[in-house]
């Protein structure tokens, strides 16, 4: 179904978007539940990398919607059974971030949707009630070691409840830039942003794609964003300041600590990470929001850049994160997350 | 008895030896006229295959365009080009930031009703809803 089918049947639309930058095209719409960009060079190939992009948004979002009651993801919550035959697509999902908790030790780990559904993130934000009480208690997550995938065979124990917030944005990301790239031939260069997490495929612009770093959507006029250019990898944001809502008389955020089950009450409320894919980009941010100090430590083993803001406003740049605006962000660490890595190899 | 034995050696006395010498000779001479044929027919058959190859590559260089479609090339050190139809693209310089990296922001697409938070233009072609 090509996009402007589904253009006519009345869903989302890209929209252009005038930056003032006459050799790139731009264009945005909302999807997955946030905002994709896509930026093209050159301008004239837009309309094929839309069309590549739509193909991998509508193909992740059948896959890993857990708000949608047909998707894959929400059959396997749905269903009391043990073991899954999955799709291709989907098993990837599943890998990335079954590989991302074990390379974070647990800090990002996919079975938190218990937890989630508790504090009363159970549908599209957009429709959630502000404000309520506590469905159940929320626990911590089962963890990782209560799932195995084997190529496309997943065994789970029954009842758990996953979520793939922490890398299917990225790994969206990913995809769409690199199918784009191929729809355009690679003559060009190609930058898709979901919900600011950001990869890009190609051949950068001269000095790298200038991209502006804030806290969320409504700061990027605010003293603490930082303009950097990214060369090679991919950039990924989370912070507790956005998803927020309150159970309990308490206000609550979607970045659950796994191992508390609650919203985690980390050391920094934004943490942007530069990495080879933006994937692992994702899987890293969150880390860093949950694990605080122990996640910095481990972030500087990793070779990976970030860029963290603490409560009180405090930035703090980590590895060879550019400490001046427009500093040169060009990644050269081995990807640990991407679909080349070992650790997905190596997943089980 | 004896006369006949005599008959007989005699007899035997008189068939031919084969001349082993001349023989030997003979075969020389085939064996080296024959390598001297299939060495000639090597050097017509490299000369021939050299010519080949030659007409062959001069032929492809004239009909082949010099560049595919969405090749990438290093013309530079740090200079790299992409071609599109054999036609270089320098990549072009960008001076202000294209996309923002942040917490992701929420939009609602609920019904064919979409709530984008950031086009100022046109609408040119659709997608599929949320996550």
């Amino acid at each position: 179904m090509s996009a402007l089918v589904r253009s006519e049947e009345g869903s989302s639309a890209w929209q252009s978007v005038h930056t003032g930058e006459a050799e790139v095209a731009v264009a945005e719409r909302a999807a997955l539940g946030t905002t994709a960009r896509v930026v093209v060079w050159p301008p004239q190939e837009l309309m094929h990398a839309l069309h590549a992009v739509d193909c991998k948004l509508s193909a992740l979002d059948d896959q890993v919607s857990r708000f949608r009651e047909d998707t894959e993801l929400s059959k396997l919550n749905e269903s009391n059974g043990e073991l899954f035959f999955l799709s291709d697509g989907f098993a990837e999902a599943i890998a990335m971030a079954l590989a991302a908790a074990r390379w974070t030790n647990g800090l990002v780990d996919p079975t938190i949707g218990g937890a989630l559904v508790s504090w009363g993130y159970d549908r599209d934000f957009a429709a959630l009630t502000p404000q309520g009480q506590l469905s159940t208690l929320p626990s911590p997550a089962p963890g990782v070691r209560s799932m195995n995938l084997d190529g496309r065979l997943l065994r789970r124990t029954p009842g758990i409840v996953l979520d793939l917030g922490a890398t299917a944005k990225g790994l969206g990301s990913d995809r769409a830039a690199q199918s784009a790239i191929r729809a355009i031939g690679h003559a060009g260069g190609v930058l898709v942003s979901l919900g600011g997490d950001v990869a890009i495929a190609g051949q950068s612009p001269a000095g790298g794609w200038p991209i502006l770093v804030a806290e969320d959507p409504a700061s990027v006029d605010s003293s603490s964003t930082q303009e950097v250019r990214l060369l090679h990898g991919a950039l990924a944001t989370s912070s507790v300041l956005c998803r927020r809502w309150s159970r309990a008389g308490r206000e609550v955020h979607h970045i659950i600590d796994p191992r508390t089950g609650a919203p985690a009450q980390g050391k920094w409320r934004t943490a942007t990470v530069a990495a080879p894919s933006c994937v692992t980009a994702n899987a890293a941010s969150t880390a860093l929001i949950v694990g605080g100090n122990e996640a910095e430590e481990w972030l500087l083993t990793t070779g990976l850049a970030a860029r963290l803001v603490g409560y009180d406003g405090s930035i703090r740049q980590l590895g060879l994160w550019p400490s001046q605006d427009g500093g040169l962000i060009d990644i050269a660490a081995p990807d640990v997350l991407g679909p080349r890595s070992r650790a997905l190899r190596n997943v089980s | 008895m004896e006369r006949s034995q005599d008959e007989a050696r005699q007899r035997y006395a008189e068939i031919p030896r084969p001349n082993l010498e001349s023989s030997r000779q003979a075969a020389m001479s085939v064996r080296d006229s024959g390598l001297r044929r299939i060495r000639r027919l090597s050097n017509w058959s490299l000369a021939a295959l050299v010519v080949g190859v030659g007409a062959t590559t001069g032929a492809l260089a004239r009909t082949v365009p010099p560049a595919t479609a969405g090749t990438t090339a290093v013309t530079n050190p740090g200079t790299v080009t992409s071609t599109v139809g054999g036609v270089a693209q320098q990549a072009p310089s960008v001076h202000a930031p294209v996309a923002t990296t942040s917490a992701s922001g929420v939009t609602s697409s609920v019904a064919g009703t979409s709530v984008p938070t950031g086009g100022n233009g046109r609408a040119i072609a659709g997608g599929s809803g949320d996550t």
